[in-house]
């Protein structure tokens, strides 16, 4: 009986994480569209929303055109790399895993940069897309290599192997920017590199949209087999999953999402560090709730992160990926500290 | 070929092994094996550190170690089965016992519930839990536990996954006394109800009282098999760890082992 009623309060309050997650995604988004250098009021916010023909050629054009792409692209990202970090952290049985920090962002940035550059953009639009996800894919998989083959090196090892692929990146990047033959390129590299949401169009929706969805719904049909690999090799291999098929296979499919959410944002630290640790908190660590219940916090995180980002400081230009690391760097460093040698 | 415990009519859930041996950065580690074990039996291996106990059980249990040779339970040999299909021949209690902090014990136990294909998994891990002595720690976090508890939790897993072959690494070294006895007679219990247990132990007496047969490794690369008493002889024991040892039986029949 006392079970049971466990069982039950656990359920619920996962429940209760996901609706107040709905609502206050929907608020934060709502509030979202209301702020801005156009203020808006609620009601013409509404107006906009549903009758944008009456309601006057600026409010729908900044609600339709600039606010609304620009959040969906912050709920989009945000749900791809919260998710992320938390299918990383079991795979690699590391807490402080997460696409920024591990490098596999700066990989898909170093494969977007390539495709911008050598003009991949103009001739198709998943030219981008598709390298950001070969370099996050390589990153992914050179990162596990590193991981498998010196399990010696403890856990805070992934951070200077994130580092050195970093700086790596860093450096082909420069390379790749110093070497294009046309301005309107570079700039338009440099423009999110750095991590920001302005100017996000529904172009950048539908191109993020297919590969982050369908990724997390293949994320989310595993959470069984994340759940036996966050419990070590071994486990993994004698609870009925083919360790290596499957370890490979998500992390592609991490990459795929990671490079898609880099593709339209940048590099964005820190969301999938900060989200699934505080999801646990709420929700446990068991996958079939914490990585829904993650994406829909990653969501709202991004959605805030940005509204913070272009309403908070007024003339100062703050990034969307500023935000999320003034929240997330603290955090990271707190967790850090707080481990114990391993 | 060793055969340990008379031929019985169980063949097609004896666990063999030809031939079999497993690699350590790419060196075979030992002579290469022949055991045949019946159901019931329970195997203890034991030898000193760095013998290749753990990746021996590893190799068996196809968890990640490169191994030679053949391994076989009944007519299927264990390396060519899918990974679904062979969890439900072997679990295994790792010596890595770690798990997410703020996972609940019951959420971990039914990974093992899972991999059995139980239709019940949460009534199957309650049991289990039951069964390994810890059923008051089903609803805490994993993080919250202590040495011990965590060893008897990931135990309650292996449990759950019920499985003819149960592999386990070390599976006391973070227990005390209490439980040390609890885990024996949870090992006894299986091989009772017809399993197949192989566990790498460094305690001789719990091997001694454990185990119906012992799988004794030494530096030399050499195997000796047999029941306990055979295998944990002072002359044995000795060319093995470099320790005279004695064996003793408690007025009530317990059997221990003492050094010199």
């Amino acid at each position: 009986m006392y079970n049971i009623r466990c069982v039950n309060k656990q359920l619920s309050r996962t429940w209760l994480a996901g609706l107040s997650g709905l609502l206050l995604l929907a608020l934060a988004a709502f509030v979202s569209l209301t702020l801005g250098v156009v203020h808006l009021t609620p009601t013409q916010t509404i107006q906009a929303l549903l009758r944008p023909e009456d309601a006057g050629i600026t409010s729908s054009a900044v609600v339709w055109s600039i606010r609304l792409p620009r959040i969906v692209v912050a709920m989009l990202v945000g749900s791809a790399l919260a998710t992320v970090g938390a299918v990383m952290q079991a795979i690699l049985r590391n807490p402080l895993a997460e696409p920024g920090i591990t490098g596999v962002s700066a990989g898909a940035a170093v494969g977007a940069v390539a495709g911008i550059t050598l003009g991949l953009a103009g001739s198709n639009q998943w030219g981008i897309p598709l390298a950001a996800f070969a370099g996050a894919a390589i990153v992914a998989l050179v990162l596990q290599t590193v991981l498998r083959t010196r399990r010696d090196l403890g856990s805070a090892t992934i951070i200077l192997v994130g580092v050195s692929i970093s700086a790596l990146a860093g450096a082909l990047i420069n390379l790749l920017v110093a070497n294009a033959h046309d301005d309107a390129l570079v700039r338009s590299a440099l423009f999110w590199l750095a991590g920001d949401l302005e100017l996000r169009s529904w172009e950048h929706v539908l191109l993020a949209a297919g590969p982050i969805l369908l990724g997390l719904t293949y994320l989310l049909s595993r959470v069984r087999a994340l759940d036996a690999l966050a419990l070590g090799e071994q486990v993994a291999a004698t609870s009925g999953i083919s360790v290596n098929r499957e370890r490979i296979l998500l992390l592609l499919v991490a990459s795929l999402v990671t490079g898609a959410a880099v593709a339209v944002s940048g590099v964005i630290s820190f969301v999938g560090l900060v989200v699934p640790h505080a999801v646990r908190l709420v929700v446990g660590a068991s996958h079939a709730r914490l990585l829904p219940i993650s994406a829909l916090g990653g969501a709202l995180f991004l959605v805030l992160a940005d509204t913070v980002a272009r309403t908070a400081f007024g003339p100062v230009i703050v990034q969307t990926g500023v935000v999320s690391a003034l929240v997330g760097a603290p955090i990271f460093l707190f967790l850090l500290l707080r481990r114990q040698p391993s | 070929m060793i055969q340990l415990q008379a031929a019985c009519p169980f063949l097609a859930s004896t666990l063999t092994l030809d031939e079999f041996g497993a690699f350590r950065s790419g060196r075979a580690l030992g002579a290469p094996l022949d055991l045949r074990l019946m159901p019931g039996t329970v195997l203890g291996v034991v030898g000193p550190n760095g013998v290749g106990k753990s990746s021996l059980l590893s190799a068996l249990a196809q968890a990640g170690v490169q191994s030679y040779g053949r391994v076989r339970f009944g007519e299927q040999d264990l390396a060519g089965m899918t990974s679904r299909a062979r969890a439900s021949v072997v679990s295994m209690l790792a010596q890595d016992l770690h798990a997410p902090e703020e996972l609940r014990v019951r959420e971990l136990v039914a990974v093992g519930a899972h991999a059995s294909g139980s239709a019940t998994p949460e009534s199957t891990a309650e049991r289990a839990l039951e069964a390994a002595g810890v059923s008051e720690l089903s609803g805490r976090r994993f993080g919250a536990l202590s040495g011990g508890q965590k060893q008897l939790v990931q135990i309650a897993r292996v449990l759950a996954q019920d499985t003819p072959v149960v592999i386990f690494d070390e599976p006391t070294s973070a227990l005390d006394l209490f439980h040390q006895r609890a885990v024996e007679q949870t090992m006894r219990r299986l091989g009772n109800d017809g399993k197949i247990v192989i566990a790498a132990l460094h305690d001789l007496s719990l091997a001694l009282n454990a185990c119906t047969q012992i799988l004794l490794l030494d530096r030399e690369g050499d195997a000796h098999a047999g029941p306990p008493t055979d295998v944990l002889r002072p002359d044995l024991v000795h060319a093995a760890y470099g320790v005279r040892t004695a064996i003793h039986t408690t007025p009530r029949g317990r059997r221990y082992l003492s050094t010199e």
